[in-house]
């Protein structure tokens, strides 16, 4: 063992003056943090070649590196702001400029203020921008704090008529270039929206479920008139289909917020047995007339799987409602594009009498036999 | 999808916070106390001379060292991200002293960043394998990888060259966790009985380290009794944690609220003080409030330090066993330490997911490790 290493082990059995070695095995297998980590939030609202908009700074970063604590006793008060707050407005405005289209805008503060943020309290330093021309192509140039935290981000908002985006700067990531004439501002609203469709198209246990209920209104036009059968069957299927949508959003909303759950695999168990109980139906027209009753039943398991796949995408408190609006959106997008390639097909095989019924038996016989396997999987999950 | 559910996040996360901007009427208001400000205002004044003596190491190593004591004793990431900004500047130097590599690797895997640590210390080693603070630090990310022949090599060669205490915890921790717990318990426990009168760190983390084998072979009321003798001596976070996972097991809520009243401001602490309040009907919204923004920030943010937390929020805050799974696997592969294992298990428990039980026992035996409380839960319906 070297002599400086005996002489640090020495230190930590003699006494506690030596003890970051101690304190880094101490804590190796532990990660024990505060909520502590920094940033910053900055927002600008945009109109014309002008930007309103407020930044705010959490205390403590600022008194690490400004120096906001002016009497020096570690308790910052309102009156230690004041006397700081001229070195405070000059570190922010020469760390944050923005630039449109290689030409740097005018920032001014406003009075500064305060913001409580969850357990901490930050400088609210209201701003005003003026750029020469008007504001489409941004440029932000963030370089606060990096060179005294290397982890400090700072989260940007900024709003326009086109829509909102968010940004976020961090030590990497010192230029941001925001193009206004695109806004990203439901790109997470569209993303889930999206989801939803290509869920519901991958998912072979609802669409088979799906053109089964059409199988089943079609049987049940059976002893109309034949002339009634295309309005017949359109009033059908949207009765059946809505009852269906109702029952599913309704589970997808109580599962997504968290109020009510069921184990994934009782829901994709179940699932298969819906679209086995469907296809026995076509079989043998159990359920006739009230087929958006046995849609509404299913539906509701039906949702609760949606739901797996929503969740599964992060969804967040703050933005729960939005996004299973649009989930549930794509959901229904997704469905009416299935339903409208179905129908006619349906219809068609309707007209073939006896080869028609072969056709449809034979398919849904298949489909119950793939859905019992699907059943008998599940179940021994 | 990870940019989606990123510019969600930052939404949210903008969008948490209520923007009720005001000026205080009274002037003299303490706004937020500075801990330790004067031993701030002391690093501000070694930041500067160390601006003036650039290349004086020693003058560095010790910053950084300060830093690293405060962060670990606030439990506050940024006093690390000080040390590593400081740092910085020094990597690509060609001399930089084994200590200071040290010193950075420990940063890294402060941040579960493991494998970077990990490169750095094989380095150390291959120059200096006497580089005991090396040894001992890979011994340890070896253990929370799960790699515990590696790891007891590390600890072995670490014999003679520390204190008995620091070695002898090492090894029984890692032979523990083999499923060796009936020799590693008491040899630990007479290795603790000849220090007793010495009140370092060194034993309180024994202490601690004989209380998690303790709960690992099923004595919860011995795992109890050590950790209550080292919170005599600190508040300990990381035993707190302990403690109060054991109280919330025992449905002894109240005692849960009381224990951790007082430290809130540590995220772990947090979420435990809030199952608690929850699970008792006592729940404080600011608590909750908080702890929500906490987690909201961690998963924007988290490098992966976070995915423990993140995944019991999940499971015993929002009682959502599905999506706890994602992140609770995703930490599983990232750290295999037995908090973790029984995270996950207890995540698929919930969830009923019987093909994910099936996969991570594969995993779980392979790995070696042994756990009672793990092995109940698979044995076995029910989980805490």
């Amino acid at each position: 063992m070297t002599s400086e290493l005996k002489r640090l082990w020495q230190g930590l059995a003699m006494n506690n003056k030596c003890q970051w070695l101690l304190f880094m095995l101490f804590m190796l297998p532990v990660c024990t943090y505060g909520h502590s980590s920094s940033e910053a939030y900055l927002s600008l609202q945009i109109k014309a070649n002008q930007a309103s908009g407020a930044w705010e700074f959490s205390l403590r970063d600022l008194e690490y590196v400004v120096g906001v604590d002016a009497n020096g006793d570690g308790k910052i008060t309102w009156n230690d702001i004041k006397q700081r707050e001229t070195a405070i407005q000059q570190y922010i405005l020469s760390g944050v400029h923005i630039i449109q289209r290689e030409q740097a805008c005018s920032v001014t503060p406003g009075e500064t203020m305060l913001n409580n943020r969850q357990d901490t309290v930050f400088l609210h330093l209201p701003i005003r921008v003026v750029c020469a021309d008007s504001i489409e192509q941004l440029t932000l140039q963030y370089q606060l704090f990096f060179s005294q935290d290397i982890r400090h981000h700072a989260i940007w908002t900024i709003a326009s008529s086109s829509g909102s985006v968010n940004r976020i700067s961090s030590a990497n990531n010192r230029w941001l270039q925001v193009d206004l004439m695109e806004p990203t501002s439901y790109l997470g609203f569209k993303e889930f929206v999206s989801q939803g469709i290509w869920h519901i198209w991958i998912g072979l246990d609802h669409i088979l479920f799906l053109i089964l209920l059409m199988l089943a209104v079609e049987n049940s036009l059976k002893h109309l008139q034949r002339r009634e059968h295309n309005r017949q069957r359109w009033l059908r299927v949207i009765k059946t289909v809505t009852a269906f949508t109702l029952a599913h959003s309704v589970t997808l909303a109580l599962a997504t917020t968290g109020w009510f759950m069921l184990p994934t695999s009782w829901v994709e168990s179940a699932i298969a047995l819906s679209v086995i109980l469907a296809g026995f139906n076509v079989l043998f027209k159990w359920v006739n007339e009230r087929l958006w009753l046995f849609a509404f039943g299913f539906g509701l398991i039906h949702g609760f799987g949606f739901a797996s796949v929503l969740l599964d995408l992060g969804l967040q408190k703050s933005n729960l409602l939005l996004n299973l609006l649009a989930f549930n959106l794509g959901v229904e997008l997704g469905q009416l594009v299935i339903v409208v390639l179905a129908i006619p097909v349906i219809a068609g095989l309707g007209k073939m009498n006896s080869s028609g019924i072969f056709i449809r038996h034979t398919a849904t016989a298949g489909v119950i036999m793939l859905a019992s396997v699907w059943f008998v999987q599940r179940i021994a999950m | 999808m990870k940019t989606v559910v990123l510019i969600v996040l930052m939404i949210s996360l903008t969008s948490i916070v209520s923007a009720k901007v005001y000026r205080p009427d009274d002037h003299t208001q303490v706004l937020i106390e500075i801990e330790h400000s004067v031993r701030l205002q002391e690093l501000k004044v070694l930041r500067q001379q160390l601006k003036q003596q650039a290349n004086n190491q020693a003058l560095l190593s010790n910053i950084i060292a300060q830093y690293i004591k405060l962060g670990r004793e606030h439990a506050d990431e940024r006093y690390f991200s000080y040390a590593e900004s400081l740092l910085k500047p020094y990597l690509q130097q060609a001399h930089l002293a084994a200590s200071i590599k040290v010193q950075w690797a420990d940063i890294l895997q402060r941040q579960h960043q493991f494998t970077e640590a990990m490169v750095i210390l094989n380095q150390v080693l291959q120059s200096e394998p006497s580089q005991t603070q090396a040894r001992l630090m890979r011994s340890v990310i070896y253990q929370i990888k799960g790699e515990y022949k590696l790891a007891m090599a590390d600890c072995k060669a670490l014999l003679g060259r520390v204190d008995l205490l620091l070695s002898t915890t090492c090894i029984a921790q890692i032979d523990g966790l083999q499923g060796n717990l009936e020799r590693s318990i008491p040899l630990l426990q007479q290795t603790i009985e000849r220090y007793t009168n010495n009140d370092s760190e060194t034993l309180q983390w024994s202490r601690t380290v004989l209380a998690e084998m303790f709960l690992r072979a099923g004595k919860i009321s011995q795992a109890s009794d050590q950790l209550d003798e080292v919170l005599t001596h600190a508040n300990d976070y990381y035993a707190l944690a302990l403690k109060a996972d054991i109280l919330l097991q025992q449905a002894r809520y109240d005692e849960v609220m009381a224990l951790l009243h007082h430290h809130r401001k540590v995220s772990k602490l947090l979420l435990r003080y809030v199952i608690a309040s929850n699970r008792s009907g006592k729940n404080q919204s600011i608590d909750s409030d908080t702890l929500s923004a906490v987690i909201e920030r961690a998963r924007l943010f988290s490098t992966g330090a976070h995915k423990r937390l993140l995944a019991r929020y999940d499971l015993d805050v929002k009682n959502n066993p599905q999506l706890a799974i994602i992140t609770a696997r995703d930490n599983w592969q990232r750290q295999r330490e037995p908090e973790d294992a029984l995270l996950l298990v207890r995540c698929l428990t919930a969830a009923n997911d019987r093909t994910g039980l099936q996969s991570f026992r594969k995993t779980f035996q392979q790995q070696g490790l042994r756990d009672k409380r793990i092995e109940a839960i698979m044995a076995g319906p029910g989980d805490e």
